[in-house]
């Protein structure tokens, strides 16, 4: 049986119609969903298998290759993550009208770097917040 | 207790829970050395909230909050009480550096969040001093060992983490924003350091319009509707800014030092048009279009979420969930606006002006 994985719960997530606006509190770093990301982010809300997801999706006219590298990209950006808790067995699923759109997982690290500096930010005297200071320390 | 790593996650739970423990006792510690030694106290609107703060400086305290919004009515009850202790009033007893076990990442920058009991604190390792928050007994801290150590930021903006912390348990939340109170009806300014958005209220408030503030306000639903609340009476511009950015009313008024800033006070500056509260009829993403006029047009509420939740979240850290779901339930009850500035600020206002009284359509 093939691993479960479940959104990270240190993500805080908030959905609305089209987009789900998420943020990673220790990375600093935020991500914008959008098109068949939504229902792969949906999907995994509870540990699920990720073949059995992108099966279920495929089956229901998605591009799985697309939701494939998307999954990746999810995981990779430690929003979804391994469980140990068993996989449920399935997931209710149906297209919407008009089909999956291109599933869409866009990051910002633009407020990363501030989030480095300390949480009572010296920002930049200049011209506020978010931005650094001009003489910050290259932190990557 | 070592910061090293810890065991196991059982060991990680007990030293997380040992660390509350600590800081409760210090809360307890430093409240009770500034009630028995208050030389200060005053009473402040924080949101919906009344805030009641003693200190056992009267001269810091009442430095510190120069900028809040004086409660009018200075003996009904508080929700929060907030004290302010200065170590070196009181022999050898300078604030403790943060001596916790690192139990998690936030712990490596001394940031302690423990959400089930609604502590949170913070220290500041360079200029020594705690902020602390315990939402189950409403109390706050402020304790730094001098005065000097004071950073000018909390001149203008006191005690933010701790405000923020204490309305994570309410209905309200602070947000990285302005408002432009106009006949009755608020405007949210939205956008980073350099967007517009102090620049635009300054300019309002010379207009004659409102405002609850150009760069932290308080937003709450209690009420029914989503509200703009005051929290700082305060604006910060450069000496040196171009000619016209900065009406007049601003550049000629007595001001503070304030980092590379000058600081002055809306009450000061235009008596009566900083505004207690306003219902919010629109929020506006601020943006410099570098055109001659101003445009005003819908936005996707994601893009606004984007705006406004992870700039305030990061902003002001230790209730980041909580910040996000009260910016997303705003974005979702109030509609959404870029609003592409031009060169001219008070052909800025006059858009706003007119596109507010139309309805904001």
């Amino acid at each position: 049986m093939s691993a479960a994985f479940v959104a990270n719960d240190r993500i805080a997530a908030e959905e609305f119609a089209g987009e789900v606006v998420l943020i990673d509190i220790e990375k600093g770093v935020y991500f914008s969903l959008q098109g068949a990301a939504v229902d792969l982010w949906r999907a995994f809300s509870a540990p699920r298998s990720p073949a059995a997801v992108l099966d279920m999706f495929a089956a229901h006219g998605a591009d799985r290759q697309a939701l494939e590298a998307a999954l990746g990209d999810l995981c990779r950006h430690d929003l979804v993550c391994e469980t140990a808790v068993p996989a449920l067995p399935d997931i209710a699923c149906s297209a919407p009208a008009g089909g999956f759109a291109a599933p869409v997982v866009a990051a910002f690290s633009d407020l990363a770097e501030l989030i480095a500096i300390d949480p009572v930010h010296e920002v930049d005297a200049t011209a506020g917040w978010p931005l650094r200071p001009a003489n910050f320390p290259d932190v990557s | 207790m070592s910061p090293d790593a810890l065991a196991s996650p059982r060991d990680a739970a007990d030293a997380h829970a040992d660390s509350t423990r600590a800081l409760l006792a210090l809360l307890d510690d430093a409240v009770g050395r500034v009630e028995a030694e208050a030389t200060y106290t005053g009473r402040f609107h924080v949101g919906r909230h009344a805030c009641w703060i003693m200190g056992n400086d009267a001269a810091l305290t009442m430095r510190l909050t120069r900028c809040l919004v004086a409660a009018e009515d200075g003996s009904a009850p508080s929700d929060l009480t907030l004290a302010v202790l200065r170590g070196s009033a009181v022999a050898g007893a300078a604030p403790p550096p943060w001596n916790l076990p690192h139990t998690s990442p936030r712990h490596l920058e001394r940031l302690h969040v423990d959400q089930a009991r609604g502590l949170r604190a913070f220290y500041d390792h360079d200029r020594r001093f705690w902020s602390i928050c315990d939402a189950a007994t409403r109390r706050g801290l402020f304790w730094i060992a001098d005065t000097a150590d004071v950073p000018f930021w909390e001149e203008a903006a006191p005690f933010k983490a701790t405000f923020n912390w204490f309305l994570a348990g309410t209905s309200a939340t602070l947000l990285h924003a302005g408002v432009v109170a106009h006949r009755g009806r608020g405007v949210l300014l939205a956008g980073p350091g350099g967007s517009g958005k102090s620049t635009t209220v300054m300019a309002a408030v010379a207009a004659g319009l409102g405002t609850c503030g150009d760069d932290l306000v308080v937003v709450d639903d209690g009420a029914g509707a989503w509200t703009a609340y005051a929290l700082y009476d305060a604006a910060k511009f450069f000496p040196a800014e171009p000619t016209g950015r900065v009406p007049d009313l601003f550049t000629s008024a007595a001001a503070r030092p304030c980092g590379d800033k000058l600081l002055v006070r809306y009450s000061d500056v235009a008596p009566g048009r900083l505004v207690r509260s306003v219902p919010l009829v629109a929020l506006v993403h601020c943006v410099i279009s570098g055109q001659a006029s101003t445009t005003i047009t819908p936005l996707a509420p994601g893009a606004m979420l984007r705006a406004l939740g992870p700039p305030t979240a990061f902003l002001l850290r230790g209730a980041e969930p909580e910040t996000l779901r009260k910016a997303a339930a705003l974005v979702r009850a109030v509609p959404s606006f870029t609003l592409a500035l031009g060169t001219n600020p008070a052909e800025a206002i006059d858009a706003l002006k007119v596109w507010i009284d139309e309805g904001c359509r």
